[in-house]
């Protein structure tokens, strides 16, 4: 089968689109021929040319990873591949897809799966089903129309424990790191704690299944000789071990492997001495997740993390030499004005640059997260009686704590301290 | 099989044009405007699935219409559309009191009205958004300009404003209020105007782009805007094409550029004329930026003057030291490599008093010392780079010059003792540290050297050299023969350099090959006509061969352009009365 996979991100220059290369390599895998493509803000293409493309290719599957912000975008262009060859079957998956309402199907014509989860082994089942002809029957992990009114969704797919069973993008030559001037690795995938705003835990479980320290040794050492050394971690919790971030960090600095790399962790997942190993190994930046560092608020996060420990971990990093980026956000449930002030004030005073990912952002509320499920519980206003149904409150939204109004005038706070002009770099 | 594309500027084969200007003209006939607009309609799909469509007309009291007529057009267009987002500028006059025009603009605004919330409701991603560019008269109050931002800013259209003289808004209101201003200070020819404006800002911004995302194709063509005039219905590829009346055959042929479009002068043009812009617009950070990222890129094209005019912006739009310091370190090294060596020195001099890290200045200008041959002043700075143990510096590259210059004042065991120090070991510092062997005598040593040197597979352009002093060295060493073989290579790797010959057919004497000695000095004498030492030796070995006659012929020559070569004179004398003695008998 020729399955052709697309990132789409309207809004931002294209980026390494790793989770498609998960999938392609695993396509590959099984002797598919694929093709992956990560489209971005900048990226040039009339829809002419784009139709003209897909009728030249002619892909059995095109498979599209679809966020909240994107998903319209990615309907359009599925309506496009449609008009262009009307046999392709479109299926999507990503953040957005996989607690999306099985009724959103009404409003994505052109759409014919959802993936529900890990696509890895159910865009496998997407093609057996299209190969043995019974796309009308339920697909395992997939929810689809169901000819006879009404949507299926087909019986889910448990990802295997053996994160390793994944073939990598990387040494399957499905992404290249000389075509990317920075390239996003990802070693682990789930976390153990349950903040109320994130849909992690829920898409991924809360135990962490992680690649062994051999094979992302195997394939940083890969990337960095093949491409710019420029490497960007997207797992939720580098650091979550420290046995096995030490071990993978030494198997960097024995390699003498030339590296900058981008980490992200949480604060109390760090000491010194990791942070100096960190350091010598060529981790430059380390990003945490802070959200707020007023008391009424972070209490109610169920994130478990005092901002004063943050604080030291800020420092230990400045002091070895690193950068560091806070993640935070407002509007956040049970924050007042003041809470919200409190926030840019303890980062304006930690000495982190107000600039790219730690320019604070509304708190976005995303299929997924237990904030979603129940909006009212954390005292979430939507603007809006009725949303589409594929898309969830995102920023769409006041609290009973903040109004719009104070919103704004917080994130026209921030904006004035920002270096940058409030652009964020990443998510 | 290629799996990944790279998200490049272009995908799926054919660039987009993302801007087209088009130029509208009052009393033109209906059907021509028809056919116009139908031409103009039939580009649409190929357009970037997010563009921006500028209408540009002479006459204020015609530019509602006209706008309106090109909105019409695009709005059946996108009707049918999946994936589109169109963005109309029309260039509107504003006399300086907007109230009457209120009730037009309104007129004109209502055309988005579709592609607003209903789209969103209708999950569609087709948009157009109005953006008027509003041209106030000069007489118009502050107050009048900034209502007329409110009103099209509560229709959501954001307003951008053109100004023939300077712009009489405060850049931090344009930047509070997210305003865009134009500033163009020709007031003749009013649409020229503001398509030459239209295009610098278009390039100036393609080019920002570039530099942000550290592109490597910063001189690449736009191939992004095109500029349509109706009169004739001309299409234009870019810019540069119109400034020169150079229109496209039709629309189809924007793939094929002419050869001889000059991006590179345009681009810089362009950037070199936004000077009043970006103070208008508080963006003379970015135009720093682009202006530095042109002076690196130009140099690496070895425009280096060009880059200069660049370097020098990027210095003037510097706020704060460091940036100054980064510009005239880009300055000094383009003077570095102009020769313009007093220029370089003075340029990094200054550089270096806006810089914390003196380290990267002190070391260019050691190199600039280095470049003067004045060694001695180069070890100096070199050595205060050392002394900063700046990062910034690259620190074997400065090791290696400082060896240099000990070489060059044949102090060779101190620039041994620097060589020892670089940790990455290349071709060049094997080569002059065995340079430095030899000079101290010791041959066998500097041999290794060579052969390392060899090892780490040199650049073409050093390899004939390297040979040439492995085979001094074993010429050194008496072994004739293997010199022979390592000069043969040396003569391969450069058929051009007198050296190469001089040695080979030094060795070909020692080892009695006398023909073939003397073929090399004639060709060493091909290369260097007045080399007197080649005709000499060419002399003693004809006299190996027992050619005296000719020997001494020879022997003549090169003392008719040396007469001081006493060893050739000496030769003439005995042979004359080797030959003497030989009649006698
Ligand atoms: C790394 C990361 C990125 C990387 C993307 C790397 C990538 N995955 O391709 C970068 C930096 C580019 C990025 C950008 C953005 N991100 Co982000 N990002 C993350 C992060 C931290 C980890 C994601 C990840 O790698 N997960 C692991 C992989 C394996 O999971 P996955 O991507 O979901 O993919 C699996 C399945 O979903 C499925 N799948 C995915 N795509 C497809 C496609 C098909 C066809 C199929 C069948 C299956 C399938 O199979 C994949 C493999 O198992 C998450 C937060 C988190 N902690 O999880 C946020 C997160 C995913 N990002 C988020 C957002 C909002 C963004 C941005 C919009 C931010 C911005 N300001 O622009 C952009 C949008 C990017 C885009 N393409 O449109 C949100 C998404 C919420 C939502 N529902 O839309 C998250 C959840 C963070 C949050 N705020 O809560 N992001």
């Amino acid at each position: 089968m020729r399955v052709l996979l697309i990132d789409f991100n309207p809004f931002m220059v294209a980026a390494t689109p790793i989770s498609l290369g998960y999938l392609g390599a695993s396509l590959k895998g099984h002797g598919h021929e694929i093709k992956v493509l990560s489209i971005g803000s900048t990226t040039n293409f009339s829809p002419t040319a784009f139709k003209g493309f897909i009728r030249e290719y002619s892909p059995d599957i095109v498979g599209f990873g679809t966020y909240q912000r994107s998903i319209f975008h990615i309907n359009a262009m599925a309506s496009l591949v449609k008009e262009a060859t009307p046999e392709t079957f479109i299926v999507l998956g990503g953040p957005q897809i996989t607690f999306l309402p099985d009724d959103s199907l009404s409003v994505l014509p052109a759409v014919d799966f959802l993936c529900r989860g890990e696509g890895e082994l159910i865009t496998l089942a997407v093609v057996d089903a299209i190969l043995s002809g019974q796309t009308e029957l339920p697909v395992p992990g997939i929810t689809s129309r169901n000819p006879e009114g009404g949507y299926f969704t087909g019986s889910p797919v448990p990802p295997p424990k053996n994160l390793d069973e994944y073939p990598s993008p990387w040494l399957e030559g499905v992404l290249d790191p000389a075509d990317m001037d920075e390239s996003i690795m990802l070693t682990s995938r789930g976390c153990p704690h349950v903040c109320a705003f994130c849909y992690t835990p829920a898409a991924f479980g809360r135990k962490i299944r992680a690649h062994s320290v051999e094979r992302v040794i195997e394939e940083i050492a890969f990337v960095a000789n093949r491409g710019s050394g420029r490497l960007w971690f997207a797992d939720p919790n580098f650091s979550f071990s420290e046995t096995r971030v030490v071990e993978i960090l030494e198997g960097i600095a024995r390699r003498d492997l030339k590296v900058d790399m981008w980490i992200e962790t949480r604060a109390d997942m760090l000491n010194k001495d990791l942070i100096s190993l960190m350091k010598r190994a060529g981790v430059n930046v380390i990003a945490m997740g802070l959200e707020s560092a007023s008391e009424n608020v972070y209490t109610h996060l169920k994130k478990n993390l005092d901002p004063d420990r943050i604080r030291q971990a800020v420092e230990m990093a400045f002091d070895s030499g690193l950068d560091v980026e806070l993640f935070s956000q407002y509007a956040l449930p049970h924050e007042r004005f003041e809470d919200a002030m409190q926030t840019l004030n303890f980062v304006k005073a930690s000495g982190v640059k107000i600039r790219g990912n730690s320019n604070a952002q509304q708190m976005q509320i995303y299929y997924g997260s237990e904030i979603a499920a129940d909006p009212a519980k954390f005292g979430i206003k939507p603007l809006r009686d009725s949303f589409q149904p594929c898309m969830a409150i995102g920023t769409e939204f006041e609290t009973e704590w903040m109004s719009k109004d104070e919103i704004d005038r917080i994130k026209a706070a921030w904006k004035i301290e920002s270096l940058d002009g409030g652009k964020r770099v990443v998510a | 099989m290629t799996t990944f594309d790279k998200a490049a500027n272009v995908l799926f084969g054919a660039a987009s044009p993302e801007t087209v200007i088009v130029r509208l003209y009052s009393g033109t006939e209906p059907e021509e405007r028809r056919d116009f607009l139908a031409q103009l309609s039939s580009i649409l799909p190929y357009l970037n699935w997010r563009a921006h469509i500028y209408v540009v007309h002479d006459n204020p009291a015609d530019q509602i219409d006209g706008s309106s007529e090109v909105i019409q057009i695009v709005a059946q267009y996108l009707a049918g559309q999946k994936l589109s987002t169109v963005y109309v500028h029309p260039c509107i006059h504003m006399q300086s009191s907007e109230q009457s025009e209120t009730h037009e603009w309104e007129r004109l605004l209502n055309l988005m009205q579709p592609f607003q919330r209903e789209a969103y409701d209708q999950q569609s991603e087709v948009r157009m958004l109005i953006l008027p560019i509003i041209e106030p008269e000069s007489t118009t109050s502050i107050e009048t300009i900034l209502t007329a931002a409110e009103f099209f800013r509560s229709r959501l259209a954001k307003p951008s404003f053109y100004f023939h003289e300077k712009s009489p808004l405060d850049p931090v209101t344009v930047l509070q209020r997210d305003l865009r201003v134009y500033v163009y200070p020709s007031p003749d020819m009013i649409a020229e105007g503001t398509i030459t404006q239209l295009c610098m800002n278009h390039i100036f911004e393609g080019i920002l782009e570039r530099v942000e995302e550290d592109r490597p194709d910063l001189f690449g063509h736009c191939r992004r805007h095109i500029i349509i005039d109706e009169k004739d219905t001309a299409f234009f590829a870019c810019f540069s094409q119109w400034e020169k009346a150079r229109p496209l055959e039709s629309f189809q042929q924007l793939e094929e550029l002419p050869e001889d479009v000059d991006c590179v002068s345009c681009i810089s043009r362009s950037c070199l004329s936004m000077e009043e812009n970006l103070e208008a617009n508080a963006k003379t950070e970015e135009g720093r930026q682009v202006h530095l990222g042109l002076g690196i890129a130009l140099s690496q094209k070895h425009l280096h003057k060009d880059a200069i005019t660049h370097a020098r912006k990027a210095f003037e739009l510097s706020t704060n030291d460091a940036d100054r310091a980064v510009a005239l370190l880009h300055k000094g090294l383009c003077h570095l490599s102009l020769r313009e060596l007093a220029l370089a020195d003075e340029t990094l001099r200054e550089g270096s008093t806006f810089a914390i890290d003196q380290g990267l200045f002190s070391y260019h200008r050691g190199t600039v010392q280095f470049a003067r041959n004045n060694y001695m002043a180069a070890i100096k700075r070199f050595e205060e780079a050392l002394a900063t143990e700046s990062t910034q510096v690259p620190k074997d590259d400065l090791l290696f010059n400082l060896a240099l210059s000990y070489i060059n004042l044949e102090e060779f065991s101190r620039a041994r003792s620097h060589f020892a120090l670089i940790e990455q070991m290349s071709a060049p510092v094997h080569f002059y540290h065995g340079i430095c062997d030899l000079g101290e005598g010791m041959v066998a040593l500097a041999l290794n050297r060579f052969n390392e040197a060899l090892n780490m597979g040199p650049a073409p352009d050093d390899l004939s050299r390297i040979h040439f002093y492995r085979g001094t060295c074993l010429k050194e060493l008496n072994r004739y023969d293997e010199a022979i073989v390592e000069l043969g290579r040396a003569v391969e790797a450069d058929s051009q350099d007198y050296m190469n010959y001089n040695l080979l057919g030094f060795c070909f004497y020692q080892v009695k090959k006398h023909e073939e000695a003397i073929e090399v000095f004639h060709k060493a004498i091909e290369i260097n006509p007045g080399s007197a030492i080649d005709y000499a030796s060419i002399g003693s070995n004809l006299r190996e061969l027992g050619r005296l006659e000719d020997a001494i012929a020879m022997y003549k020559m090169a003392i008719s352009i040396d007469p001081t070569l006493d060893f050739a004179m000496e030769n003439i004398a005995r042979l004359n009365e080797i030959i003497e003695k030989r009649s006698a008998e």
